[in-house]
């Protein structure tokens, strides 16, 4: 493999594997007639081209050669936290604290980041957050944890 | 120096908004629930209701637009709520005595509610384009017998009210015609009237302007009302001549159960002055809705005949459940 | 005369003291919701929908109005300076208006998006004075299959956007279908692909993909990268200014991109969006280099934010003149009608004179007032480049979250957001781009639908395509388009060749 564009090869890899998933979990819905097409139609006939697409993709690449791109997991896995933290946080904690934690994680990723500028962004971006969305729009959102 | 400034103005910020979050939160505010998104006729209803139990009682009310998966999110929410009188949710139909019949739901729609009060119909009209060459919804049972399948009827979605009361025109009058969905009611009125479908089944509220502007003719509805356009325009059940077809589109308040009896009499008394109102018949008028007032037995009666009637419908039309 | 006495009476409504200002309230607040990622003109007018009670309804509908098409010129804003659409309809304005930026032309870039904002949207208006009962009919006649037909042709022409080989695009409008088919089929009632979770049988949010993958998928490749800053652009009123070359390259597609966009925007259910992905497929299709494409060719932000613009305006045709409103917005919209007692429909027109002809003028002054409103506010925008990155990426993240959640007040849809955006940051990563995803996925249910339909109605027999003039009209354009793109890389390929072997480079 190695030498190969495995970056492409992989592309490939991943949308035979999603066009292998869809065309095979829509077998559960009824494919119809042309007269009557059933829901499991459009996504198998999908799927398989996408399999068609990823092996176009996928097979010239053995013969090419390229680089592995780049993964950069832990931003990723960050940015990730942060949001599901906000989106689990949002309606039991409110705005603020939803805000000030997520965006806590988030500026982890940052390596150029002391705790303590962490600290001041989170409560600047929560304040922030606060005048526009409920404040300026109206928003019906949870400021507060309830019983506040 | 620069830090601790803005350390200071950060914190000035939050001690503010906590200031702000604690006086709104403190007041008894009723939340009710609406399982459409802002804009329709379904949440201009519970704004009604919302600034006229503000006025006339002391709490403050606010509208939370819950749409989603035609219903059930918004039905879900309130069924797992506290049980405390002080959210409900504004139902109708689907949710609650249709999708039970197609799939398993997160809430029990017989068990997890009790019934505050009815406030609504918006019933269903059978319409067709103004040059239509059928005169009356018997011209259409003619000419359905002749053509079985031939002739199409557009819905506003598959398992809709629209679709069922399509469907139980169908049966009652022994006829095929063929269901075309649609995803709500503008794109159907689209093809309505632009002669792609002959047939539409829906509300009164939408056809309503179409019939006013000579677009669109109503042949038949499947419930009373009463809208200057629409006079004369006699019920399924007369045409047909047999009883139990009138179908009326419901609206009505529940709470989940376990709601304290007092606080839901309470609620109950507030919301039906209101429904009684006159200046609420000249806004269900433009709503395209009848002024169906009720109590809690009412809505539990209506609900349970409706319940019913959806079951009989789906198995007979040999819809299958998911 | 009769146009004119028409208009007269739109000019005293507009300009009426109290509407003027919720005009500008509408213009200001629309321009700003556009600029923050995610959350769109549908959910802040249904945010101000109950506040319109207490006001008039020819302000209030003035007001939201100008939300709606202020958003539009807010949305390629943030496009161009962070590669994060504002709204989803502006997403194509990053393709060409990011790398733009980078090279130190955000002022220009600017300029010319809100200059052809203005075009676009002028030219829709006085296609809506002109033609609006007209527009109205033709759209009506528009079944499934034209409706089908007019999409193909938009998938073809269009799955040229991407940037890199051909096969990728293609690749990515495949993905975009299939997630286009996520939640309650309409034909049978069938929720696909929703694992068990409620909320999917809806569907993905679009503000969800949108923001997943172009938002998301952005600010991880660029943390720790990128410092902000970096580009030192001097903002001069003269910096800001298009060169000559810059105009002349751009105000032929303005013209072009204003009429694509009138003419999908009147179409109910086509949506803003597809018009500016069809602008910049055009211009990339004519373009006599489209090599520059996707590497900061003016036409490619100029022809789709004309596009996008022109087509806010004329989707008020059908809603208006037909009473059939063509998207949830427009719906909104129709709800402020009703919240008055005011019934929309056909008569519209001819029964409330005063408000449509209000409305329509104070689209002209609503413009007006944004262009004044953009054009000095472009040197504050650019300064937003200098605030550092480690600062603006958080609230980036926070405005998504908050914003996907307005549109359904749904915590689900922000856990989507993570979910698309780990597959939009590996597809980026491989080197597949958003953009056909997105177009694939906004075509995708229409299109299913439609050919589903048509089918369901003839009865399986598909020669309607053909019998039908409209929809043979757009299949033979379609037809046409595919032999002329086999023909020109097949002339391409021989020329490389014939390069080749005379000895010289090919042609880049």
């Amino acid at each position: 493999m190695k030498g190969k564009d495995i970056g492409d090869i992989l592309g490939g890899a991943l949308l035979i594997a999603i066009g292998l998933f869809a065309a095979i979990y829509a077998q559960r819905y009824n494919f119809g007639t042309a007269a009557q097409m059933g829901p499991g139609f459009f996504p198998v006939v999908l799927g398989v081209i996408l399999i068609g697409l990823g092996v176009v993709i996928a097979v010239p690449a053995f013969a090419r050669i390229g680089e592995m791109p780049e993964f950069r997991w832990q931003p990723l896995g960050l940015v990730m936290a942060a949001i599901i933290l906000f989106s689990v946080t949002l309606r039991p904690l409110g705005l603020i604290l939803a805000t000030m934690a997520s965006v806590f994680v988030a500026a982890s990723a940052d390596r150029n980041f002391t705790w303590f500028g962490r600290a001041v962004t989170s409560v600047g971006i929560a304040v922030l957050v606060f005048l526009i969305f409920r404040l300026g729009l109206g928003m019906n959102l949870p400021v507060w944890p309830r019983g506040f | 120096m620069l830090r601790k400034i803005i350390c200071g103005i950060a914190m000035a910020g939050v001690s503010g908004i906590a200031l702000v979050g604690a006086t709104a939160a403190s007041a008894d505010t009723l939340r009710i629930v609406v399982p459409f998104s802002p804009g329709g006729a379904q949440d201009t209803l519970a704004r009604w209701y919302a600034q006229h139990l503000e006025e006339r009682t002391d709490m403050s009310v606010v509208v939370d637009n819950r749409p989603g998966a035609g219903g059930s999110l918004a039905a879900d929410e309130v069924a797992q709520a506290d049980p405390d009188g002080w959210t409900i949710l504004q139902a109708s139909g689907g949710a609650i005595t249709i999708a039970p019949h197609l799939r398993e739901l997160p809430y029990d729609p017989q068990n997890d509610f009790v019934q505050i009060a009815m406030i609504a119909d918006t019933p269903m009209t059978l319409a067709v384009r103004a040059d239509s060459p059928f005169e009356t919804l018997d011209d259409v049972i003619e000419a359905a017998r002749e053509q079985p399948g031939e002739y199409a009827f557009a819905s506003t979605g598959h398992t809709s009210v629209s679709h069922l009361t399509g469907t139980l025109l169908a049966e009652a009058a022994d006829i095929e015609l063929l269901h075309v969905p649609y995803q709500g009611a503008a794109p159907g009125l689209s093809d309505l009237l632009g002669g792609i479908v002959p047939l539409m089944v829906t509300s009164a509220a939408s056809i309503d302007p179409m019939v006013a502007a000579g677009e669109a003719r109503v042949l038949a509805v499947f419930s009373p009302i009463e809208l200057p356009n629409l006079e004369g325009v006699p019920t399924v059940e007369e045409v047909l001549g047999t009883d139990g077809l009138n179908s009326p589109v419901w609206t009505g308040y529940l709470a989940p159960a376990g709601t304290p009896q007092e606080r839901i009499d309470e609620l109950s008394a507030a919301i039906q002055e209101i429904c009684e109102l006159p200046e609420t018949r000249d806004r269900y008028m433009s709503l395209g809705a009848a002024q169906t007032c009720g109590d809690a037995a009412a809505l539990a009666e209506t609900m349970a005949v409706d319940f019913e009637r959806w079951g009989e419908i789906i198995q007979a039309a040999g819809i299958e459940p998911e | 005369m009769d146009l004119f006495s028409n208009l007269m009476l739109g000019v005293d409504t507009a300009l009426d003291p109290t509407t003027l200002l919720y005009c500008l309230i509408g213009v200001t607040l629309g321009t700003l919701i556009g600029v923050l990622p995610g959350i769109g003109a549908l959910a802040t007018i249904s945010l101000l929908l109950p506040i319109t009670y207490h006001i008039a309804p020819a302000p209030a509908l003035v007001m939201l109005a100008g939300v709606w098409y202020g958003a539009q010129y807010g949305g390629s804003i943030a496009s161009i300076l962070l590669n994060l659409p504002g709204t989803p309809s502006s997403a194509v304005v990053c393709l060409d208006g990011y790398p733009m930026t980078k090279q130190g032309r955000a002022g220009v870039a600017l300029f010319v998006t809100t200059i052809a904002s203005f075009v676009g949207s002028m030219i829709g208006i006085f296609i809506l004075v002109m033609f609006t009962p007209a527009i109205a009919a033709l759209a009506l006649r528009f079944g499934p299959a034209e409706y089908f037909a007019i999409m193909l042709l938009g998938l073809v022409a269009a799955s040229t956007v991407a940037a890199g080989p051909p096969v990728k695009g293609l690749a990515m409008v495949v993905l975009g279908l299939l997630l286009g088919t996520v939640g309650t089929d309409v034909g049978s009632g069938v929720a696909r692909f929703h694992f068990g979770f409620p909320q999917l049988r809806d569907g993905i949010t679009l503000v969800a993909l949108a923001m997943g993958l172009f938002g998301i998928a952005e600010v991880v490749g660029s943390v720790n990268r990128k410092l902000g800053a970096e580009v030192r652009e001097r903002i001069t009123f003269r910096s800001m200014l298009p060169t000559r070359t810059d105009v002349r390259q751009s105000s032929m597609p303005m013209l072009r991109g204003s009429a694509v966009g009138s003419f999908i925007g009147a179409l109910p259910g086509a949506g803003v969006a597809i018009s500016a992905f069809m602008a910049y497929a055009v211009e990339k299709r004519i373009a006599r280099d489209p090599s520059r494409f996707g590497k900061g060719a003016i036409e490619g932000i100029t022809g789709p934010e004309a596009a996008n613009n022109a087509a806010a305006q004329t989707a008020f045709v059908p809603t208006l003149a037909l009473g059939i409103p063509g998207s949830a917005t427009m719906g909104l919209m129709l709800g402020a009608l009703i919240i008055h007692g005011i019934q929309p429909g056909p008569l519209f027109i001819s029964n409330q004179p005063e408000l449509f002809w209000g409305l329509v003028v104070s689209f002209g002054v609503g413009n007006i007032l944004l262009v004044i409103l953009n054009l000095p506010l472009i040197g504050m925008w650019v300064a937003l480049l200098r605030v550092p990155y480690k600062l603006l990426y958080p609230a980036i993240i926070i405005f998504i979250c908050i914003g996907v959640y307005s549109v359904r007040n749904n915590v689900f849809d922000i856990q989507l957001v993570a979910v698309i955006g780990i597959l939009g940051y590996i597809l980026v990563t491989f080197g597949f781009s958003a953009a056909p995803l997105l177009l694939g996925f906004v075509l995708g249910p229409l299109m299913e639908e439609t050919l589903r339909r048509t089918l369901l109605l003839s009865r399986g027999d598909p020669t309607v395509f053909i019998e039908r003039p409209i929809s043979a009209g757009f299949l033979a354009v379609t037809a046409a388009l595919l032999i002329w793109s086999a023909y020109s890389s097949y002339r391409m390929q021989r020329r490389e060749k014939l390069a080749r072997e005379s000895g010289l480079k090919a042609p880049e």
